[in-house]
């Protein structure tokens, strides 16, 4: 068979670049990655650092509006109505707010990604049992649920956790579950299959991998839908209990001012912004650099043309 | 047909490319044919042979860009259909040149009946009355052999089987008599038994009308049953023109005679079948000197740098290739 | 090499598909007689060529024998062992020995998978053939004996043309071993100067390992080069099978004589085309099929006794030509 080799020429000769030069070449996922990187220290050590500056009142900057830094570096960003820094606030409530978003929605991609491929892949009654519960859980509107919910129990941090992953299980459930109904249907599983490949073997070998990207670009957007959730919560009392405090909180708490003091609100709701900003657009580079036959497109150089 | 007769399409170092960001595909790199009136002409090539562009350039139904004509003519009656103003050559299709698509379903559009489609093509060249319109319609159908005519009229598209579907394309395209019918591909997606019945249709018609009939195909079986010239493309040029017995029979470019030997015969049994080495060409990218040279015993160092002439081995056959003369010979 | 008694022995195969229906529609469901009671043997080492149109049931035959489809009758024995019948433990040591090359190489391979990890995929699901360590110096060598190069286990099915990823399909396919390779339109996807290479590769692939065949293809002229035997399918049902030379040389039944004059070829004798039968109307539709014998519809040769009983799948003169036929070519069936 030595005629083959002369096949060579149909492979392009194409060696990957490692992950981290892959992301020096995409500056704006580059952006993203060190904004998340910089939230997640806050997350880890913001509150041991600034915990006392964010509680420490001090009434003479009552209101202070942001961009001096005549009563200290803190006050950069303005502070509250009592006179506490804005900016310390920030980084101490970005570990109740990201940690709260990302547990809820890990746990429900995790609840609803896992019951979407049941769903799909093992029968139809099974299925339709979980499609119904899923259908009950969407025609519940979902505060309702969560003021029932939270009102039974107690408003606590891992109570809000369960009810925020509980309303957001069924998008998942039904993305995952249409996802597998047309995968399961590819030449490649049929193949797999008649390897003697189990079910389990087939769904986590075959099945998630596909699904998985489509799974954490829903999670991201998810992740702001949960932020403003859980700020809708604590601003009717039954979710976060000050002196906790949450970016939703606090712009909750600033609406009251907004005439007067807008960055009240305006600061935490950037900071809002920019996570989930960030976090989009990660996903989205994340989703082509692990797709093979996508990944070219970061590789190749910029400019476009040939 | 007279041999010496003026051809009715001209095409001449035809050169087409796709331009992309990131590449570009040179689909159809100096090819040239021609047709006589009532002819039947056959391009035979493989996908990526540049042969579907080619038919697609003629009907001027190119996207421009990504696609651009980078050189050549393309002559219809004599005139230049390149240098023609769009609408003028819309006009002009329909009534003396057509095309029948390999894809009926895409070709057709869903929402509307088979026979309102028909008639509107009536309506847009000129008949007044939607009543005759309609019957000259029902009459086509009667004519490319769907039973039932009147009814089946009112189907959709996605009411008929491939092979039905395939006739209605046949329909619309001889709907006015063109003197010439592109057909791309007309079978490839049909049973074989379909396929006769399909190509006997195109043959009975095209003697009826006097039309002549560019088929565009990968089969070489096809091309033998039906044609009269066949065009050999490989990586976008013709590497070789001739009557279909004449090159399938003694065929002068190794290319030609590479695919004969690669293709297992019907009535013989075949011993071990010779296959082409390596994969078609990256048209991105394509092979110095002759595009076929990485893949040809016949190779020489010659072959790796320059283009090859158009060598006429015998009259009415000319293949481009330097071992021309030896492989017409020896082969 | 084709000796031996059958390896696999298909008897009465049934495959009916339900569709549409549903009681809330207030519609009948209709059934779709996909394949109806096909048997055959397979021999050890021998191909055995399945040629029809679409729609015939050839690709639905290969689905239900490797148990993608459950069949809703009949039985297939492989070593004895009924694989319609198999559970779950014993039908994975049965795919073992089955195996398959499907008709698409872009659909067929996992697009998110390195080669080598398509290529060692069988090993993974069976455990006990090779310990891990072995993986890498083997997939390696499979790639090599079905012609691609070493370093291109660590390449992504895009990266290769539909051919070359023909060829990783039947490397996955041989890691196992296996005793009958399903092939499944195995060349009809690729361009005419590629599919020689595969049916070559294929052969030598026989050749050196015994390996038997079920070769599906609507190409007659590429199942007469690959087979030994041939079955003719038509709406479900065998109508003809028989040596390749039998079939080919000598159909008996009237429909494949007409298949096998409608196939367009380069041969220029001119006997051919006065002989052409060109079939009158369409295959009908397996969810009605006609009654008897499901060819009398476009059958020249039709008469009363075709449209009851449908026509046994009998011997003719020649021994192992078997044709469902009241009228066939060459006279009579044996009685």
């Amino acid at each position: 068979m030595a005629q083959i080799t002369a096949e060579q020429e149909a492979v392009a000769i194409r060696r990957g670049l490692s992950w981290w030069r892959l992301l020096l070449r995409d500056p704006i996922a580059l952006v993203a990655a060190l904004w998340l990187c910089l939230l997640a220290l806050c997350v880890l050590a913001g509150p041991e650092l600034f915990g006392k500056a964010a509680t420490a009142l001090n009434l003479r900057a009552r209101n202070l509006p942001p961009g001096s830094i005549e009563h200290g570096w803190l006050m950069i960003l303005g502070a509250d109505t009592l006179g506490r820094s804005m900016l310390a606030r920030l980084i101490v409530a970005s570990r109740n707010t990201l940690s709260i978003a990302l547990i809820s929605v890990l746990v429900a991609m995790m609840i609803g990604g896992f019951l979407g491929l049941i769903a799909g892949y093992i029968g139809r009654t099974v299925g339709n049992v979980i499609m119904r519960l899923s259908d009950i859980i969407q025609s519940f509107p979902s505060l309702l649920l969560a003021v029932v919910v939270l009102y039974m129990l107690e408003p606590r941090v891992g109570n809000l956790i369960i009810v925020l992953a509980i309303t957001r299980i069924p998008s998942y459930l039904r993305v995952t579950r249409a996802e597998v109904l047309e995968i399961r249907e590819r030449v490649f599983v049929d193949a797999a299959r008649a390897l003697g490949g189990s079910r389990a073997h087939i769904l986590f070998r075959h099945i998630t991998p596909v699904v998985a990207p489509t799974l954490l670009t829903i999670l991201t957007v998810d992740f702001a839908i949960v932020m403003l959730a859980e700020s809708g919560l604590s601003f009717l009392g039954i979710g976060i209990q000050p002196p906790e405090i949450t970016w939703g909180l606090m712009v909750a708490q600033g609406r009251n001012h907004l005439s007067q003091a807008w960055w009240l609100a305006f600061f935490p709701g950037l900071a809002i912004m920019f996570a989930t900003l960030s976090a989009n657009v990660l996903s989205n580079w994340l989703r082509i650099a692990t797709d093979p036959v996508q990944r070219w497109r970061l590789e190749a150089p910029k400019g476009g043309d040939a | 047909m007279p041999d010496n007769a003026a051809p009715l399409l001209e095409v001449a170092d035809l050169k087409i490319e796709f331009r992309s960001g990131r590449e570009t595909v040179y689909a159809v790199n100096g090819a040239g044919f021609s047709v006589r009136p009532g002819e039947t002409a056959a391009i035979l090539g493989e996908s990526g042979s540049g042969k579907s562009v080619t038919a697609s350039a003629i009907m001027r139904l190119l996207q421009c860009p990504p696609a651009f004509i980078a050189g050549g003519a393309i002559r219809f009656k004599g005139d230049d259909v390149l240098a023609m103003p769009l609408n003028q050559w819309r006009r002009r299709c329909g009534r003396e040149i057509a095309m029948v698509f390999q894809d009926a379903l895409a070709a057709l559009n869903p929402v509307f009946t088979v026979g309102w489609q028909i008639a509107e093509l009536f309506r847009a060249h000129g008949e007044r009355s939607g009543k005759k319109a309609e019957a000259r319609a029902v009459e086509l159908l009667a004519r490319v052999g769907i039973p039932d005519p009147v009814n089946r009229a009112r189907d959709y598209p996605h009411q008929f089987s491939g092979g039905m579907r395939q006739r209605v394309m046949i329909a619309m395209a001889i709907a006015l008599g063109p003197d010439l019918l592109i057909a791309d591909e007309p079978t490839t997606a049909l049973d074989v038994t379909v396929q006769a019945q399909i190509m006997d249709l195109l043959q009975d018609l095209q003697k009826e009308i006097g039309m002549a009939m560019i088929l565009i195909t990968h089969d070489l079986g096809v091309v033998a049953d039906v044609a009269d010239h066949v065009a050999v493309m490989y990586a976008g040029r013709v590497v070789e023109r001739g009557k279909v017995r004449d090159v399938l029979g003694k065929p002068a470019h190794p290319y030609t005679l590479a695919l004969l030997e690669s293709v297992p015969q019907l009535q013989q049994n075949s011993q071990s079948l010779r296959p082409i080495v390596g994969s078609p060409p990256d048209m991105a990218a394509p092979p110095s000197g002759c595009a076929f040279h990485p893949r040809c015993r016949f190779a020489t160092g010659e072959c790796k740098v320059k283009l090859p002439p158009k060598v006429a081995v015998a009259p009415g056959r000319v293949a481009e290739c330097h071992h021309a003369k030896s492989v017409f010979n020896g082969g | 090499m084709a000796g031996e008694g059958p390896i696999l022995e298909v008897r009465g195969l049934v495959k009916h598909f339900h569709v549409g229906g549903g009681f809330a529609f207030g519609r009948q469901a209709a059934v779709i007689r996909a394949v109806d009671d096909v048997s055959f043997d397979l021999r050890r080492g021998e191909t055995l060529g399945l040629v029809g149109e679409s729609g015939c049931g050839k690709s639905t035959v290969a689905r239900t024998l490797l148990r993608l489809e459950e069949p809703t009758a009949g039985k297939a024995l492989f070593h004895g062992r009924d694989v319609f019948a198999a559970g779950e433990r014993e039908l994975k040591d049965i795919r073992r020995r089955i195996q398959v090359i499907f008709q698409d190489p872009y659909a067929s391979l996992n697009p998110r998978l390195r080669v080598e990890q398509i290529v060692s995929e069988p090993w993974v699901i069976h455990r006990d053939v090779l310990p891990r360590a072995g993986w890498p110096d083997r997939v390696r060598e499979l790639l090599e004996s079905v012609g691609l190069r070493r370093e291109h286990a660590e390449r992504y099915p895009h990266e290769f043309s539909g051919g070359q990823r023909q060829r990783i399909g039947i490397a996955r396919a041989m890691a196992l071993n296996p005793e009958i390779l399903i092939c499944d339109e195995p060349v009809s996807a690729l361009d005419v100067s590629v599919q020689a290479q595969v049916v070559n590769l294929l052969e030598e692939i026989q050749q050196r390992f015994g390996i038997a065949y079920i070769f599906i293809a609507h190409d007659l002229s590429v199942v007469r080069h690959m087979s030994h035997r041939v079955a003719v399918m038509y709406l479900g049902r065998i109508v003809e099978l028989g040596g390749k030379e039998q079939v080919y040389a000598r159909p008996r039944h009237p429909y494949t004589k007409a298949l096998l004059s409608a196939q367009p070829s380069i041969d220029f004798t001119g006997e051919r085309q006065s002989q052409r039968i060109i079939l009158q109307g369409e295959v009908p539709s397996p969810a009605n099929p006609p009654s008897g014998c499901r060819f009398r519809s476009r059958c020249w040769k039709m008469q009363q006794v075709c449209a009851g009983e449908p026509p046994p799948l009998a011997e003719g003169s020649e021994s192992g030509h078997r044709a469902a036929c009241y009228f066939p070519e060459g006279g009579p069936a044996r009685a």
